[in-house]
Formats: C-alpha cells, structure tokens, sequence
C-alpha cells in the first residue's frame, strides 16, 4: 500500500474515532439525531455548516475553473459571502419557531405554515430529488480521489463503495451530533489543506503572491478581465450562478437543518458570522492556484485536477496526500450531512406522516437511519452511472430547491402568504426549471435554476394578492416580529 | 411587512451597495478599467474590487452583530454561551 492510502486510512480512523466517541453520548431519539437537541456551540456549529456547505468543488472544481475561464471566477465570491448573513437574517427566523413549535424540519414547518400537508408533501419530494444527485456528486469526487491517492490501486469504484461505507457508518453512529462535530474536524483540515497547501506551492515557484499573478499575466493577459479567454463568464451567467447556488443550497435539508440546530441566538449569530469568514477565506489564495497553473501545468487534460497535481508536482508526499485528504474531507462532510438530512426528512415527514402516526421517537430514529441506508445506496447506484459533470449535476440540483425559495420565504416574511400560491409557485417553478434544462434552451443565457425562481416568484406574489392568507402565516409571522423588532426586557445592552 | 430599525436599514443598505458593486453594469465598468490596468500593486485589478467589496459586506455584517440591539435578543430560557 503506498504512503498516500495509509494517510487516508489513518485520516479515515480518526474520523470513525470521533463518530464512535459521539455515539456513546446517542440519546437514540429522532430529536436529538435530527437537530442534536439544538445543542451545538459556536465552533460546531460554523465548521459544520461551512464544511457541508463546501463540496468537493472546493478542492477541485473552483482552482480548474480559474485556469480555464480566468480570474472572472471570483465575482461568484458573492456566494462565499452571502451564506453566512442569510444563516443569520432567515435562520434566526426558523431557529425560533423550531424552538417554541418543535419543528424538526422545513417540511414540517412549511405544512404547519401554509396549513395543507400537500406543501409538505412537495417540499419533501423535490428536496429528496435534489438532494441525491449531489450526494451522488460528493461519492464521484471521493471516488476519484481514492483512485488519484492510491495511484491506481483503488478503483474509481471501489473509491465510491468505501465512501458510502464511511458514510452511513458516521451517519448511523452519531446522528447531528456526529456529524456536526466530524464536520468541525474536517473543515478544519479543508481550511489547513487548501490555505497553506496553495501557500507553499506558489511560494515554493514565486517570489510572492504578486510575483505569481504577474508571471501569470506575461503569458495569460486574457484570463484577467471578464468574460474570460473562452467568453464564458458573461453577465448573465454569473449572476445566475451566485443567485441560484447561494439561494438555492440555503433551501436544501441539509442546510435547514442547522437553522435549528444552535444551542441559542447568540451560537447562531456568531456561527454566521465565522462561517462567511471562513468560507470566503478558504479561496484566498484559489485565483493565483488556477492562474500560475497555467505556467506551472500548462495544458492539463483536466483542469480540475490542478490543485491536487500540483501539490503531487511541488510537495512532500505526506503533505499533499494529507491536503488530498482534505478534498475527501470536503466531499465527506457534505455527503454526509445530505444522507443525514434527508433521511431525518423521511422519518418526520414521511413516515410519521403518513405511515405511522402514533410513532415514538425511538421508532423514528430507527426509521431515519434505515432512510439513510437506502437512499445511501441510491446515490451510490447514480454515482456509478455517473449521469453528467459535477458543474451540470450541481447546476440542476441547486436550480431544482431554487423553486422552493418564494414559498419558503414567503412564508416567513409575507403576510399575505398562502397556500395556493405556496403550491402553485412550486409546481410551476419545477416546471420551467425543467422545462429550461431539458426541453428548451434557457432564454438570455441565464441558468435554468434562475429561470425557474424567478417564475416561482412572480407566481407566489400575484397569487398572494387573490388567495385567503394563512392564518398560521398570520400568526407565526407576527410572533416573529414581535420576538424580534419589539423591546421586551431580556434584550441584551 | 418588515419593522427595521434605523441600524438595520443602514446594514441592509450597505449590504446592497456591496452587492451593487460585485455586479452589472458597475462591475462591467471595472471590468473595462481592469482591461487597460489589469494589475495593480502585482495583483488583479479585478479580484482586488471584489476582495474590497466582499470584506465591506463581512465586516458590516460584524459590525451589525457586534452593535445592532435587536439582534443581541436572548431566548429566555437561553442558557450563557462561554
């Protein structure tokens, strides 16, 4: 076995070290393998949520993007940024009605919110949908990556095989809890692997940082301006690309989740806060990666693979198997927080349902993690097939929970909310996403995803203005502003 | 609909004006300086502008956490984070 495995089986070890330390504190109830019984702190809680927020994009996807299409990629920044303030102005918002009506997800919420199962029901059904392929998407990348480390020893699908294994055992073994705090170790290790592994690599070639984007410059002068050497980053596109990825993912389970999961406001707060610091950090040093790749690596086959080859190319072995480890990390710490939301998401909503009203809490835990195994075996069967390219699969997925941000917001925000309009900006809204995907090219070059919220949108609104409001709406939306914009006493100096 | 206090609409207001600047047509401007000055002090004109404006949107939203009042409201029965 070559030095590069045994870093990742001993990566590996570490990370099953913590699940299984976390399972012996398992309380075996679907409330605290949901949401950890809203219990997790500041540092937990920001790793968690900016490590299952960056993918496996991180590591291989955003670098190559930079070599291919120029330094344009960082005006999608914005979805680095915007993250963190959203957990904080929307989820505060969740975060106290989970905590005063017990919500466990957005599906409950919203069947509560827009009284009618049937906005449960589709809420359930498209993030279910959605949420597979790119589980799918994080197994192709650790596939390849296990292949990569191995030198060929591992095939890509004994790779995918392995992480499905590590998945579900890390799921199973500590629910939330488990996953939140292997999450906190990995995305520790993402920022460590990514920041200074592209640190040494430029300053081991250039004399600075500046010295790197300069020599770039000398041969590439087309990838510093917009819309790049091939003319692909257009207005259109990266305006599509930060609304639909940054508005899209806050809509997947795997992200609503954590809105409940803070111990408190001030977790919450302060969570949001590191994570938009941290995501945005992380891609520091990415522009020059991508750009002096081009001197250093010119004409790579697949661009994505840039960072990890340099680091094969220019670091000690140990070193750029252990930053490599990082890019499972990512893919990891993703993964399984879909398995995990999503099978959260059939017990609750789902089987305790529809199935088995009367279902104690132990019954649903067990169910989740049964959900959990089957739908981790879904997405392995997809990853296997492997459907498309990673930017396509991740394309559709955050266009298709895109759809659902009128009528979740809506609901939290919007007086009038109700739910016809709740149903039909949904429905239509999948429709034109589609129907832009498949059927026919999507107008002025915007993506399909941003079509399809925008419809929504507009449906959700002008249906607002006819249809009887929710009284539920009424209410929740009124507890929140009077929780949050009146002066009670216990507001802090 | 929305009650915001004046510390609010001053977050929210910076908050699109950083957004406002990372797009078009102000970042097609930029772009078109980038294109005649496409380094300055050795790094990209244009990932300096949107560096800027992304570290103005993070530190506003720092500076919101840290002063906005009705944004340091506690549940009750929240217990003190150390």
């Amino acid at each position: 076995m070559n030095t590069g495995l045994w870093i990742l089986v001993a990566y590996t070890l570490v990370l099953l070290g913590i699940a299984y330390y976390v399972s012996l504190r398992d309380k075996k109830s679907i409330r605290d393998f949901a949401t950890a019984d809203s219990s997790l702190g500041i540092f937990v809680l920001t790793l968690t949520f900016s490590a299952t927020y960056h993918s496996s994009y991180a590591f291989l996807g955003a670098s190559g993007f930079v070599y291919n299409h120029g330094i344009g990629w960082w005006a999608n920044g914005i979805w680095t940024v915007f993250p963190g303030i959203l957990f904080w102005i929307i989820g505060r918002r969740f975060w106290l009605l989970g905590k005063r009506h017990g919500y466990l997800s957005i599906a409950q919420f919203m069947s509560d919110v827009y009284e009618s199962d049937l906005v449960g029901l589709l809420v359930t059904i498209i993030t279910l949908l959605f949420s597979l392929p790119y589980v799918a998407m994080q197994a192709i990348g650790s596939g390849y990556i296990f292949e990569t480390i191995s030198d060929g020893a591992l095939s890509y699908e004994l790779g995918t095989l392995i992480f499905f294994a590590i998945m579900i055992i890390l799921v199973w073994m500590g629910g939330m809890k488990g996953v939140a705090i292997t999450d906190a170790a990995q995305g520790v290790f993402m920022w460590i692997g990514l920041v200074i592994g592209s640190f040494i690599v430029l300053k081991g070639n250039f004399p600075s940082i500046a010295g790197a984007y300069e020599a770039a410059f000398a041969q590439i002068p087309e990838h510093f301006s917009l819309p790049g050497p091939k003319g692909l980053i257009t207005s259109a596109d990266w305006i599509s690309r930060w609304t639909v990825i940054t508005i899209g993912m806050m809509m997947f389970p795997h992200i609503t989740l954590r809105f409940f999961s803070g111990k408190n406001l001030k977790v919450l707060k302060w969570s949001s806060v590191f994570s938009s610091i941290y995501l945005t950090s992380i891609y520091v040093f990415t522009p020059a990666i991508g750009l002096a790749g081009n001197i250093l690596m010119p004409n790579l086959k697949t661009p994505d693979t840039i960072f990890p080859e340099l680091l094969l190319k220019y670091t000690p072995l140990v070193f750029a198997a252990l930053v490599i480890s990082g890019a499972l990390a990512a893919s990891m710490s993703t993964g399984d927080s879909q398995l995990h939301a999503v099978g959260t998401m059939l017990s609750t909503d789902v089987y305790k349902k529809y199935i088995n009203q009367s279902a104690s809490e132990k019954k649903q835990y067990k169910v989740a993690k049964g959900a959990i195994l089957v739908l981790g075996i879904a997405s392995v069967i997809i990853a296997l097939i492997k459907p498309g390219l990673l930017g396509d699969i991740l394309a559709l997925s955050n266009g298709g929970v895109a759809a659902l941000a009128p009528a979740v917001l809506g609901s939290i925000y919007y007086k009038k909310a109700n739910k016809q309009a709740a149903i039909a900006s949904i429905l239509i809204g999948e429709a034109v996403m589609l129907l832009t995907t498949f059927v026919v090219k999507s107008p002025w070059g915007l993506m399909p995803g941003l079509w399809g919220m925008i419809i929504a949108f507009l449906i959700y609104m002008t249906l607002c203005q006819f249809g009887q409001p929710s009284t539920r709406a009424v209410e929740l939306i009124t507890e929140i502003n009077e929780f949050f914009y009146q002066q009670p006493e216990n507001v802090s100096k | 609909m929305l009650n915001l206090t004046k510390g609010e609409k001053i977050f929210f207001t910076v908050i699109i004006i950083s957004l406002l600047m990372v797009n078009p047509p102000i970042l097609g401007f930029i772009n078109t300086f980038a294109q005649s000055t496409p380094l300055m002090w050795g790094y990209p004109t244009l990932w300096l502008w949107l560096e800027f404006w992304y570290v103005v949107a993070i530190v506003t939203f720092l500076v919101g956490v840290l002063k906005l009042k009705n944004w340091q409201k506690t549940y009750p029965d929240d217990e003190e984070v150390k």
